[in-house]
């Protein structure tokens, strides 16, 4: 139970630092990121568990491969979401496959947050409202869908989406911008407020 | 899943002996970004370098006396392999600032906009320095299709028939008519009849290249209206010495090594005025090309010039190469 306890005080530069020494202890950065990039990879678009895994799998080796590439001056879980990132598309070049945001978590926060930004009609049934987010979302361009799920499903600041896709923070806001946009337009009129 | 994938991956990662890529692998990768980078940059500072020693010898406003509009007159003389150049390598190192481990966080114009500045102020900083001229010099004497690559003008100013001729002096036997070789190898006899202070003699210096405005009066003739020395390009003019020509002297008006006679006066001078001295040596040190070439040809003209007091300082950096 110490030693848990220890395991999560430790920092992320620690346990590259650890992980580098020892491949075991790679298990701990595994630890500490797998539900959030798994939540992750499922929200940008796996359709099934299975996909999900395999992707995730993927992202973790190509993570330890590349510990020595990570510059402290970076936020390590940026580093992490950025390989998370270009890893997902790769997967869905290599597959030629459109992905799909259907396998968003219905019960996400992100939703309410959401829709409170691009202020929707908070009249209509809450159930309602995350289906045609999700619904509209799975129509968005993938670059506006991605901004929006990091921005609003993984808690991301700008700097860090910067970080993550590499743009510039300035770039990050108008693609936001126009992502929130372009989604309420997709959205059914009744439901967006004026 | 959790455990399955961190024991998956974990078992991976020691059957396969998978290990990190080594660090320095991505410092070289990161170094071999700025390197070319930095490359990039100075590279296209020296282009920058060349078209401002092109520019400055271009003679915009003699557009009305070749019968051209600025503009047409612009278009043609603007230096288009060097602007290609420039724009390429401006690019590389676009890309190269973008692709470094920061790169992403600047706004692409502000790179485009460092990258132009960048290479526009380093190449003045290396034009005083007269790396243009030195850059011309060299690609002058060795380059092949120089005249038509690297040097827009030696193309525009040699149009005899549109009233344009250039060509090396190569000799100027009385006051008004002096022989040129032009890049084709054709000799010219060129008579100039224009007014004092718009070239002329000042400009006629056997040896050296020139550009003429006038007309052609016969086969073989040209009559001047204006001359110029022709800065850019003179070492490729230089190869159009004929073969068995004697050698070139270094004067304006005269033929044969310099006058012997006038040695004492001309001692005084340089005595009387020590600025003369010093324009002499500016001189010379400025052709050091043609000197150590006259130099080769003449085992006299090395004494000559210790008997005019050079200092030895001079003479040490021109024939040290």
């Amino acid at each position: 139970m110490d030693n848990a306890l220890k395991t999560k005080d430790l920092e992320d530069a620690e346990l590259v630092r650890l992980s580098l020494a020892d491949p075991d202890k790679f298990s701990l950065v595994i630890g500490r990121y797998q539900e959030k990039l798994s939540r992750y990879v499922r929200r940008l678009g796996a359709s099934s568990p299975e996909d999900a895994e395999d992707i995730l799998q993927d992202i973790f080796l190509k993570i330890y491969l590349n510990l020595n590439d990570f510059n402290p001056d970076l936020k390590f879980s940026s580093w992490v979401y950025r390989i998370a990132h270009n890893q997902v598309i790769s997967h869905f070049r290599k597959r030629q496959v459109r992905p799909e945001a259907h396998s968003l978590p219905i019960d996400s926060p992100g939703f309410q947050l959401l829709a409170d930004d691009i202020s929707l009609d908070k009249q209509s049934d809450i159930n309602l409202r995350q289906a045609a987010i999700t619904e509209a979302l799975n129509k968005l361009d993938a670059r506006y869908r991605e901004i929006l799920i990091l921005k609003f499903f993984e808690d991301k600041s700008y700097q860090e989406i910067s970080d993550i896709l590499k743009k510039p923070a300035g770039t990050v806001a108008s693609l936001l911008n126009r992502a929130k946009k372009s989604l309420k337009n997709s959205l059914p009129a009744k439901m967006a407020e004026l | 899943m959790s455990d399955n994938l961190e024991q998956k991956i974990i078992e991976k990662i020691k059957h396969e002996s998978l290990a990190p890529t080594p660090r320095w692998h991505f410092l070289l990768k990161e170094w071999l970004v700025w390197l070319v980078g930095v490359l990039s940059l100075l590279v296209g500072a020296a282009a920058v370098s060349v078209m401002i020693y092109l520019s400055k010898n271009n003679d915009l406003f003699i557009y009305d006396q070749v019968g051209r509009s600025f503009s047409g007159w612009l278009l043609l003389s603007l230096p288009y392999f060097w602007i290609v150049f420039l724009t390429l390598f401006v690019w590389i190192l676009f890309y190269n600032i973008k692709h470094t481990k920061r790169g992403y966080r600047y706004p692409l114009f502000l790179i485009a906009l460092f990258s132009v500045f960048a290479s526009v102020l380093l190449g003045g900083a290396f034009s005083l320095f007269g790396l243009g001229e030195k850059i011309d010099d060299v690609l002058g004497r060795q380059a092949p299709f120089y005249d038509i690559i690297f040097n827009p003008h030696v193309d525009i100013w040699s149009r005899p028939e549109e009233g344009r001729l250039s060509g090396l002096v190569i000799s100027n036997s009385s006051e008004n008519t002096f022989v040129l070789v032009d890049r084709e190898r054709e000799e010219w006899q060129v008579a100039y009849s224009g007014k004092e202070g718009s070239g002329g003699n000042n400009a006629v210096i056997v040896g050296q290249p020139v550009r003429a405005i006038g007309k052609v009066t016969g086969e073989g003739l040209f009559s001047a209206q204006k001359i110029m020395a022709m800065q850019p390009g003179r070492e490729f003019f230089r190869r159009l010495k004929p073969e068995g020509a004697p050698p070139l002297n270094f004067g304006p008006g005269k033929d044969a090594p310099a006058c012997l006679a006038d040695r004492g006066k001309l001692l005084d001078w340089l005595r009387q005025y020590p600025e003369l001295k010093q324009a002499l040596e500016q001189g010379l040190l400025d052709n050091q090309d043609l000197i150590r070439e006259i130099s080769a040809d003449n085992p006299d003209f090395l004494p000559m010039l210790q008997s005019l007091n050079v200092s030895p300082e001079t003479i040490q950096i021109i024939f040290s190469r």
